[in-house]
C-alpha cells in the first residue's frame, strides 16, 4: 500500500513539475517566437518593396484557381483563403508597392515565396522563396539567382509562362512552373482586390 | 477521395518512412535479418502506428489545441504511445493470444521507435483530419514493413557473399538500404504532394 | 578518481560510440547530416538533453521508486527536449526549421533512455554526468563527420565556406536520401577497420 501510494506521489510529483518548468519556458520563450516571426517578415517584405519604409497588411480572400491541364487536383473541393498583403508606404505615407506570399504545391511539396509589384510601373520588383522542398541541385534552383532574376522588372500583364517569357529550370519543369502557375493567379487576385483602379 | 489515395501512396511509397524520411532506421537494421521476423515486427509497427496515430489525433484536437498546450506535444505524446504500447501488450495476451504470439516479442521495441512517435508528430504539424491520419497511419506502417522486408529478403541472400570484413553487419546493411533507397527516389513526383 | 571519469567520458566517445559502435540513434544522423552545420547543431542538441538528463536521473535516483523508474525517465528527458526545442525556435529559427520535426524525436533517442536506464540510475552525479557528456561528444563527432562528408561531396562547401575547387561538379547524391545511408555505411566500415587495425597492433606488440 505504501509503496503504491509512494509510486502515485512521485510520478503526480514528476508531472507537475514537468508541467511547470515547461510552461514558464514557454512564456521565456514565446515573446522571442513572435519577435522572430515578426522581424523575419518585415525584412522580407521590404526587401521585396525597394523604397518603402513601412507597411500596412491588408487581408485578400482568394479563391486558387485550379489550372485547366492538372486533371489531378480538379477534384480537391476550391477552398476560400485569407492571403494576407502588404503594402508598402514610402516616408511620406504614398504607397510604392504590394507584396503578397504565394503558396503552391511544387514537386517534392508546397513552395512558398513573396513577391512584390511596383505599383506606379505595374512591374514585379522581385521574388524570394520563403520555404520549398525541391530536389537539391535541380527543383532547388527555384531559390537561385538566375532563375529569380528574370522576373525582376517584368510587367505585371506578362503571361508568366514557362518556355514562353520565363526560362524554366532544365530537369525541374515541375518545380518552375509551380512558381510561375502561382504568380500568374495570385497577380491577377491581386491586383483586382488592391491595384488601383482606373 | 484522390486525396486519400495520394497521401496512402505518398506514405508507402514517394516519402517512405524509413526510406525517405529516416523514421524508425534502428528496427530496420536490427530485425531485418530473417524475412519472417521483418513481417511480424512490420505488422506490429502497423498496427500500433494506427492506433496511437488515432489516440493522438484526438488528444491533439480535444486537448492540446483548444486550452493552447502545445508546448506539452512531445511529452503527452510520447507517453500516451509508451502506455499504449504496454495496454495494447496486456490485452492481445488475454484477448487475442493468438495475434500475441506472432506479435508480442516485437511491442517492448516499439515505445522507442521514432516512427511512431514521428507520424503523430508530422499528423499534427500537417492538420490532418482523422480519415486522412488512419489512411496515413496504415500506408506509413505498410511502407515500414515493405522496406523491412525488401531489406531481409536481400540479407538474406547475402549471408554467403564475400563481403570486406570490415563492412560486415551494419556497413553493408546501410549501403544496401542506400542502394534501396535510390530505386525509391524513383517514385518521387508519382502523387501531387 | 578523475581517472574513472576520464574512463567513461572515453567510453562514449571512442570504445561504445552510439553510431559508429551501437549503431544506435541513427535517424536524425541520416535525417539531419545534409551540412556539417546541421549535424552539429542536433549534436549539440542531444548532448544537452543528455547531460542534464542524466545528470537529473542520477540526482533523484534514490526518491524514485524502480517500479516507475521509466515513466519518471521519459517525463525527465521530454521536458529537456521540450525545453531544446523552444530555445532553438526562440533564438536560431533557422535551424529549427531546417531540424524540423528531429528535435522532438530526440526524446525517443534510445541512447538517452539507454544511458539513464544503465548508467545514470545507479551512478554518482559526476560519473553519470560525465559519461552523458562522453556519449554525447561521441554521438555529435558522428555527426559531424557525417555531416561533414557529405556536405564537402554533395555541394562543395563546408559550414557554408566554398572548399572544393570551382570546377568540381557536386554529388548531388550525397545530399539526398541514399547519399546518407551510403557515406554512413563506408563511416562504419572505416571505423571497424581502424579499431580492427588498432586491436591488432596492440595485440602484437
Amino acid at each position: 500500500m505504501s509503496n503504491s501510494l509512494r509510486m502515485v506521489i512521485v510520478l503526480t510529483i514528476t508531472a507537475m513539475l514537468s508541467g511547470l518548468v515547461l510552461s514558464y519556458a514557454y512564456e521565456a520563450a514565446n515573446t522571442y517566437i513572435q519577435r522572430n516571426e515578426e522581424a523575419k517578415l518585415r525584412l522580407v517584405i521590404l526587401d521585396v518593396l525597394p523604397g518603402a519604409e513601412t507597411y500596412e497588411t491588408l487581408a485578400s480572400k482568394t479563391q486558387p484557381e485550379i489550372p485547366e491541364d492538372d486533371v489531378t487536383l480538379s477534384e480537391a473541393p476550391p477552398t476560400q483563403q485569407l492571403i494576407p498583403v502588404y503594402r508598402g508606404l514610402d516616408k511620406n505615407g504614398k504607397e510604392v508597392g504590394l507584396a503578397f506570399i504565394v503558396e503552391n504545391p511544387g514537386y517534392g511539396g508546397l513552395i512558398r515565396f513573396i513577391a512584390g509589384i511596383d505599383t506606379r510601373s505595374n512591374t514585379l520588383t522581385q521574388i524570394q522563396i520563403l520555404e520549398h522542398k525541391e530536389t537539391p541541385g535541380l527543383g532547388s534552383k527555384i531559390a537561385d539567382a538566375p532563375f529569380r532574376e528574370q522576373f525582376s522588372g517584368k510587367s505585371i500583364a506578362d503571361p508568366f509562362v514557362v518556355g514562353q517569357d520565363v526560362d524554366g529550370i532544365s530537369g525541374a519543369t515541375v518545380s518552375s512552373k509551380a512558381v510561375t502557375d502561382g504568380l500568374r493567379t495570385t497577380i491577377q487576385e491581386v491586383m483586382k482586390r488592391h491595384g488601383k483602379r482606373g | 477521395m484522390s486525396t486519400l489515395f495520394f497521401i496512402f501512396i505518398g506514405a508507402l511509397l514517394v516519402n517512405n518512412f524509413v526510406l525517405v524520411r529516416f523514421l524508425g532506421i534502428c528496427p530496420f537494421l536490427g530485425v531485418s535479418r530473417q524475412l519472417e521476423t521483418a513481417v511480424g515486427m512490420g505488422m506490429a509497427v502497423t498496427f500500433v502506428m494506427t492506433l496511437s496515430g488515432i489516440v493522438t489525433w484526438v488528444l491533439q484536437h480535444y486537448v492540446l489545441s483548444p486550452f493552447g498546450l502545445a508546448f506539452l506535444q512531445t511529452l503527452l505524446f510520447i507517453l500516451v504511445i509508451a502506455s499504449l504500447v504496454q495496454f495494447v501488450e496486456l490485452f492481445l495476451r488475454k484477448m487475442v493470444p493468438v495475434l500475441y504470439r506472432a506479435l508480442g516479442i516485437f511491442l517492448p521495441l516499439i515505445t522507442t521507435n521514432c516512427a511512431i512517435l514521428g507520424l503523430a508528430l508530422l499528423v499534427a504539424q500537417r492538420e490532418y483530419d482523422l480519415i486522412q491520419t488512419v489512411i496515413f497511419a496504415v500506408g506509413a506502417g505498410l511502407g515500414f514493413t515493405l522496406a523491412l522486408v525488401i531489406m531481409a529478403g536481400i540479407r538474406e541472400e547475402m549471408q554467403f557473399a564475400p563481403i570486406p570484413e570490415s563492412l560486415q553487419g551494419a556497413g553493408i546493411a546501410l549501403i544496401t538500404a542506400g542502394l534501396i533507397s535510390i530505386a525509391f527516389s524513383g517514385f518521387a513526383g508519382l502523387v501531387p504532394m | 578518481m578523475v581517472f574513472n571519469l576520464v574512463k567513461d567520458f572515453w567510453n562514449g566517445v571512442w570504445d561504445e560510440n552510439t553510431i559508429f559502435k551501437l549503431q544506435i540513434g541513427m535517424c536524425p544522423t541520416l535525417a539531419v547530416t545534409t551540412s556539417a552545420q546541421n549535424g552539429l547543431a542536433m549534436g549539440l542538441a542531444t548532448t544537452f538533453v543528455l547531460v542534464c538528463a542524466s545528470t537529473l536521473v542520477s540526482i533523484v535516483r534514490k526518491l524514485v521508486p524502480k517500479e516507475v523508474r521509466i515513466p519518471v525517465y521519459i517525463v525527465i528527458i521530454a521536458t529537456f527536449v521540450t525545453i531544446v526545442d523552444l530555445f532553438l525556435k526562440a533564438g536560431f529559427p533557422d535551424i529549427h526549421a531546417v531540424l524540423g520535426i528531429f528535435i522532438p524525436l530526440i526524446v525517443v533517442n534510445c541512447v538517452i533512455l539507454a544511458r539513464a536506464e544503465a548508467f545514470a540510475g545507479k551512478m554518482p552525479v559526476h560519473r553519470a554526468a560525465s559519461d552523458a557528456f562522453g556519449f554525447g561528444i561521441g554521438f555529435m563527432v558522428a555527426l559531424l563527420v557525417l555531416g561533414s562528408i557529405r556536405e564537402i561531396l554533395g555541394m562543395g562547401t563546408w559550414f557554408g565556406m566554398q572548399v572544393m575547387p570551382a570546377n568540381f561538379v557536386p554529388w548531388s547524391i550525397m545530399v539526398l536520401p541514399p547519399g546518407a545511408f551510403i557515406s554512413l555505411g563506408f563511416v562504419v566500415g572505416a571505423v571497424n577497420l581502424i579499431s580492427r587495425r588498432s586491436a591488432a597492433g596492440s595485440r602484437s606488440s
